[in-house]
């Protein structure tokens, strides 16, 4: 830091003419925005009478989503309550986030980030060169939780992974599952774009700041400036859910289906081993449809994520499409049948 | 009444050269001061001092510009001040004109135990004689005026990502410019 003091202290003896150049060319800039700020206040009212007009209209899927999901017409009138249109953009240093679209429910996640640098500025300009050299295709995935709250870039600027940690004290969310995907980078791009799946209890209702804590390039963090970065909304995206319980002698637990994904908790399961026999019970889980078809989850899923708790193991099998709710008549796990109403 | 007006009743050791320096020039201090400090008390005290420290200096001093004289009095107490204010990590805002800078010194170089801060002045000199003029004045405005990025880009009407964008090329040409004149190891 005092090195860095030193050169803003030399910079204050630079020679006059900088300095006189300087305040003769902000002497014109003051004069310019003068002339130009009836055209400001038209662009302002131009910006209010185009944001008034999109309130009005139809949430749109984006395109990354659409091209994702491939949702039918059905899915996409099913999902209406889930589709939000966040258009947050959070400055980071020399990093932009936004966040376009979201699309999920009270439990699930899918978001489109997308982190951007200063135009003309390129990934390979800013990752360090052991990172690019001598690689066709790289791919840095950011890694990312969620908090509880607001937070600004202000607050955590310049924390390092331990500092941070202490901010997971009470607003932390504890994970379910989350994945993250991506193309190959661009390295003489300025953006990229990911896909964030995160699920957990209770995301709807106050607002939420994902904070990236730095990017890795495979299991090798990449070391960057202005890391880390964040940016916060609040989601309001929601959806059907149903709910069942099991209830029978020693078995106990609970299942929670919505068009994202299957979460299935299992109580009494204290171990590894236990673990393991309950994966073994939970694993032929099939979906009878309405047509007459049956389906196993593994097919309708990309597979699923596991916890062990003090006195549970849950699972969480996200769909690979959202799944038509109306066309489901039942689930079945084992000799235990649920009927959707 | 003109710069050299003001000089002139400094020379004659007259109260009233601190008088209207102040009419004249105290905004334009305390504005100077605020954007190192961000702090009402420190920054009037900043200005205050480059008051005491003209007094001073004039005579012997017979500055050319008597604005960038006291400037640059207001710009070096408020850094030695902020070096103080920087233990307590009291200010986020100057911590982020800073961390920008990072990038332009290697962190393994012990500089300031080698190369005497007249050096770096110079090398400063001939590094922003070698920018373009826009690019040279989007970096004073950044770093010698610390204004905001938001504030550069509304006053020159650019996009503020074009403000990042320049001001991160000319880091990175300043890192390489420094390393070459032997500043960085």
């Amino acid at each position: 830091m005092r090195k860095k003091l030193q050169l803003l202290k030399a910079m204050t003896d630079i020679d006059d003419i900088y300095l006189a150049e300087l305040e003769s060319d902000e002497q014109s800039s003051v004069q310019k925005m003068r002339i130009s700020k009836p055209a400001q206040w038209l662009l302002v009212a131009l910006a209010v009478l185009c944001i008034s007009t999109a309130a009005y209209a139809a949430i749109q899927w984006n395109p990354v989503f659409m091209e994702w999901f491939k949702p039918t017409d059905a899915i996409i009138e099913q999902t209406a309550d889930g589709v939000q249109n966040v258009d947050v953009v959070s400055e980071c240093g020399d990093y932009t986030l936004r966040i376009g679209q979201t699309i999920g429910d009270e439990n699930t996640l899918y978001l489109n980030l997308e982190v951007i640098l200063p135009e003309g500025v390129t990934w390979r300009d800013v990752l360090p060169e052991d990172v690019w050299k001598d690689k066709e295709n790289i791919s840095p995935t950011p890694k990312f939780e969620f908090y509880r709250g607001e937070l600004t870039y202000e607050e955590i600027r310049g924390l390092s992974e331990k500092e941070l940690k202490n901010f997971k004290k009470g607003r932390h969310f504890s994970i379910a599952s989350s994945s993250v995907t991506y193309d190959d980078m661009e390295l003489d791009s300025n953006s990229m774009n990911y896909m964030i799946r995160y699920s957990t209890d209770g995301l709807t209702a106050e607002p939420i700041s994902l904070v990236i804590s730095h990017f890795a390039n495979g299991m090798e963090p990449i070391s960057m400036d202005d890391f880390p970065l964040v940016i916060s909304w609040t989601p309001e995206n929601s959806g059907q859910q149903y709910y069942f319980s099991i209830e029978d002698g020693e078995t106990r637990g609970e299942l929670q289906l919505s068009a994202f994904c299957l979460q299935v908790k299992l109580y009494r399961f204290t171990n590894l081993e236990q673990y393991e026999k309950g994966y073994e019970f939970a694993k032929d889980i099939v979906f009878h449809m309405k047509d007459g078809m049956k389906t196993s989850v593994s097919k309708l899923s990309t597979g699923s994520g596991g916890s062990l708790g003090r006195h549970y193991i849950d699972y969480t099998y996200h769909f690979r499409h959202i799944l038509n709710l109306d066309e489901v008549d039942a689930i079945q796990i084992n000799d235990y049948w649920f009927e959707l109403d | 009444m003109t710069d050299k007006h003001i000089i002139e009743l400094f020379f004659e050791r007259s109260e009233e050269a601190i008088r209207i320096t102040a009419e004249t020039y105290g905004r334009y201090l305390y504005t100077i001061a605020y954007r190192i400090l961000f702090d009402n008390e420190e920054s009037e005290e900043a200005v205050n001092d480059t008051y005491h420290g003209a007094w001073n200096a004039i005579p012997p001093k017979q500055p050319d510009s008597l604005k960038l004289f006291l400037a640059r009095i207001t710009r070096n107490i408020s850094l030695d001040r902020l070096e103080y204010l920087l233990a307590k990590k009291r200010n986020r805002d100057i911590l982020l004109v800073l961390e920008e800078l990072e990038d332009c010194i290697a962190a393994r170089a012990d500089i300031e135990q080698i190369i005497e801060q007249q050096t770096i002045t110079e090398s400063l000199n001939r590094f922003l004689a070698s920018l373009d003029k826009e690019s040279r004045i989007v970096f004073l405005e950044r770093y010698w005026n610390m204004k905001p990025i938001k504030t550069i880009a509304v006053e020159r009407q650019y996009s503020e990502s074009k403000v990042k964008s320049s001001l991160f090329r000319i880091r990175k040409k300043l890192k390489v410019w420094l390393e070459q004149e032997g500043i960085a190891l």
